[in-house]
């Protein structure tokens, strides 16, 4: 990958968790418009590296390393009026307010479930929350929402009880609080889990095309390999921080599905042998 | 949404009506025209020294518990939580035993001392109560920098067994007329006034005016306090400022009443079923239930066994919990 244009940039990550290392020298890099998926088995620590990438680690994990983003030089010259900037600059993620780090980096947790029973607008709306002053949405607020439930097509649960709706309607439902927050950059933990057969490529085939139609980059843990070289524009593999521990290999592996899914990666992975066939139909997609 | 607007004009209506008859009845009558200052004088006299100090009392003391009960429940996101739930009513408890049973608390009230002014009783409730707040939470906060809600709910039910146990061990060991105190433990509005009143204003009203500042993005903690900040929401800062507002909201309200439990709980229940789970709607309109609720409590407190009175904690649970059961197994919307 090119870094000059990598626009969400993570490197020397390490955490650490009651002296359990979690995540080993991570360095990788997010850019507009792709699609990335990140792969790894149980307890690689998929989840703990989105959670950090969002800013919202957990209490007890100790995390050192640099994240940063690239604020371009759009919003800046809005902020400076008639002079914009040549250049654009990197945040580090940790420096700036929350309210800052949601209108451009969303994070979807796994299994999130809502404690009160909500209209799926007023849930949806939640998104905006970083865009407001203390909280009191204006019209432009509630456009955006109708938008994102026309995209998602969800237009007809406008109204509905977020309690009432199945497991599939509640997950792009979430999708669509994220979207809400048009950030550009997504992160999300197992967003096709839980989902029957049909609705997992249903969701992960409107994930391809929100993220293509309107260029976000994207990382999203997919526990299904095959899932995840179908529908993915890059995959992320994340070998536990124990099988890297004598520092010379790498930490992560990143690249095109069918440059990356092959056995000795897998393998490497996963730590179990794999078998890897060509499937005409999803050549398409590679 | 024609059913929230109905709602919505109807809550304060019932608290207006409910005010009104608080300030009429009683164990001495006062006439509706005295209520709008046509009385003569001996209504004057009950109603200015007697009924409106104490209506007060109950009104801002409802205000408190439904609101705070909203706060905490939407903060915590658990249907069960209230700021008796961190220990806070015990702690008061706690202080008001140890003033009424120590001899030199009671020394207070001989002329010149704070307790001319107010008991030292309810003094002691005060600092109870700011003293379980602050304990619980310094507790919870001293693992790991940040504290977690769960950890924080788990020490204030332990410490709040804690306190509860001391008190009853204090008061087993004296032999002292219990009475007092034990109208107190249930909850009472009896014999309070413009003392009381002046006392709790100011915590009160900071109580008060935290509540709606927290109100709005205590929403987006519907998801968890993950969730909440990925969506731009400084949680750390939330948490102080609702922890302050419980415990301040919990010391006025035992200042004023004793330990008077459940109007926390049930309000904002009440309040969702009827107007939704929002909590821009939730938490004002908790604080007109709580207190509509309360007054009515009071109220039938007085005029039971009149002249003699009834705690109205008791009462509060006599009427609630009927009407509250009746609601959540009605089915849901």
């Amino acid at each position: 990958m090119n870094e000059t244009t990598a626009d969400f940039n993570v490197s020397n990550l390490n955490a650490t968790y009651n002296k359990t290392q979690i995540l080993r020298n991570i360095n990788l890099s997010l850019i507009p418009g792709e699609f990335v998926c990140l792969c790894g088995p149980n307890g690689a620590g998929k989840s703990t590296l989105l959670s950090v990438m969002a800013g919202v680690p957990d209490a007890k994990l100790k995390v050192t390393g640099d994240i940063r983003f690239i604020r371009g030089p759009r919003s800046l010259s809005l902020s400076k009026g008639s002079k914009p900037p040549q250049t654009s600059r990197t945040i580090d993620i940790s420096t700036i307010p929350r309210r800052d780090l949601a209108r451009t980096i969303a994070y979807l947790q796994q299994n999130e479930y809502s404690e009160w029973d909500f209209t799926v607008h007023d849930y949806i709306l939640q998104g905006r929350y970083a865009y407001t002053r203390y909280g009191h949405y204006t019209a432009d607020d509630h456009s955006i929402v109708d938008g994102v439930l026309a995209d998602l097509k969800l237009t007809q649960f406008n109204k509905r009880n977020i309690h009432s709706l199945s497991g599939g309607e509640f997950q792009k439902v979430r999708l669509a609080r994220a979207l809400a927050q048009t950030p550009r950059f997504l992160l999300l933990d197992e967003p096709a889990s839980n989902l029957d057969y049909v609705y997992e490529p249903h969701l992960m085939q409107l994930l391809r095309d929100t993220v293509h139609k309107k260029n976000l980059g994207v990382l999203a843990a997919v526990h299904d390999i095959n899932l995840a070289a179908r529908f993915a524009d890059k995959i992320l593999l994340l070998p536990p921080a124990s099988a890297i521990s004598d520092g010379a290999k790498k930490s992560v592996l990143f690249g095109s599905p069918s440059d990356i899914m092959n056995t000795d990666n897998l393998k490497y992975t996963f730590g179990v042998e794999f078998e890897c066939k060509e499937i005409k139909s999803f050549q398409s997609l590679q | 949404m024609k059913r929230d607007i109905f709602w919505k004009i109807i809550s304060p209506i019932l608290l207006v009506i409910s005010v009104i008859l608080a300030l009429m009845l009683g164990a001495e009558k006062v006439s509706l025209a005295a209520v709008f200052g046509q009385g003569d004088k001996f209504e004057n006299i009950i109603l200015w020294q007697l009924r409106l100090p104490r209506v007060l009392l109950v009104l801002i003391t409802g205000l408190l518990l439904g609101g705070s009960g909203a706060v905490f429940q939407l903060f915590f996101r658990n249907p069960l939580a209230e700021p008796g739930i961190m220990g806070i009513s015990s702690g008061a408890t706690l202080g008001a035993v140890i003033a009424s049973i120590v001899p030199g608390f009671m020394a207070l009230t001989g002329k010149g001392g704070v307790g001319a002014y107010i008991s030292p009783v309810n003094l002691c409730a005060f600092a109870g109560a700011l003293i379980a707040g602050l304990f619980v939470t310094s507790l919870a906060f001293s693992r790991g920098g940040k504290s977690s809600s769960v950890m924080l709910l788990l020490c204030g039910t332990a410490l709040g067994t804690l306190y509860s146990s001391l008190s009853s061990m204090l008061l087993l060991t004296c032999n002292k007329e219990l009475h007092s105190i034990y109208t107190w433990i249930l909850g009472s509005f009896n014999g309070r006034g413009w003392n009381e009143l002046l006392f709790i204003l100011l915590p009160s009203a900071v109580s008060i005016i935290l509540m709606f500042i927290v109100s709005r993005p205590l929403d987006l903690l519907t998801g968890g306090e993950k969730s909440a900040a990925a969506l731009g929401v400084e949680v750390d800062k939330l948490r102080i400022l609702v922890l302050l507002c419980g415990a301040l909201a919990v010391s006025a309200g035992v200042c004023a009443g004793g330990t008077i439990g459940f109007v926390g709980l049930i309000a904002p229940h009440i309040v969702r079923k009827f107007l939704g789970p929002r909590a821009r709607t939730l938490v004002p309109f908790s604080m007109l239930f709580g207190a509509t609720l309360l007054l009515l409590s009071d109220t039938f407190a007085r005029i039971i066994i009149a002249p003699g009175e009834l705690p109205a904690g008791i009462i509060t649970s006599i009427l609630g919990v009927p009407f509250f059961l009746a609601l959540c197994l009605g089915g849901r919307k």
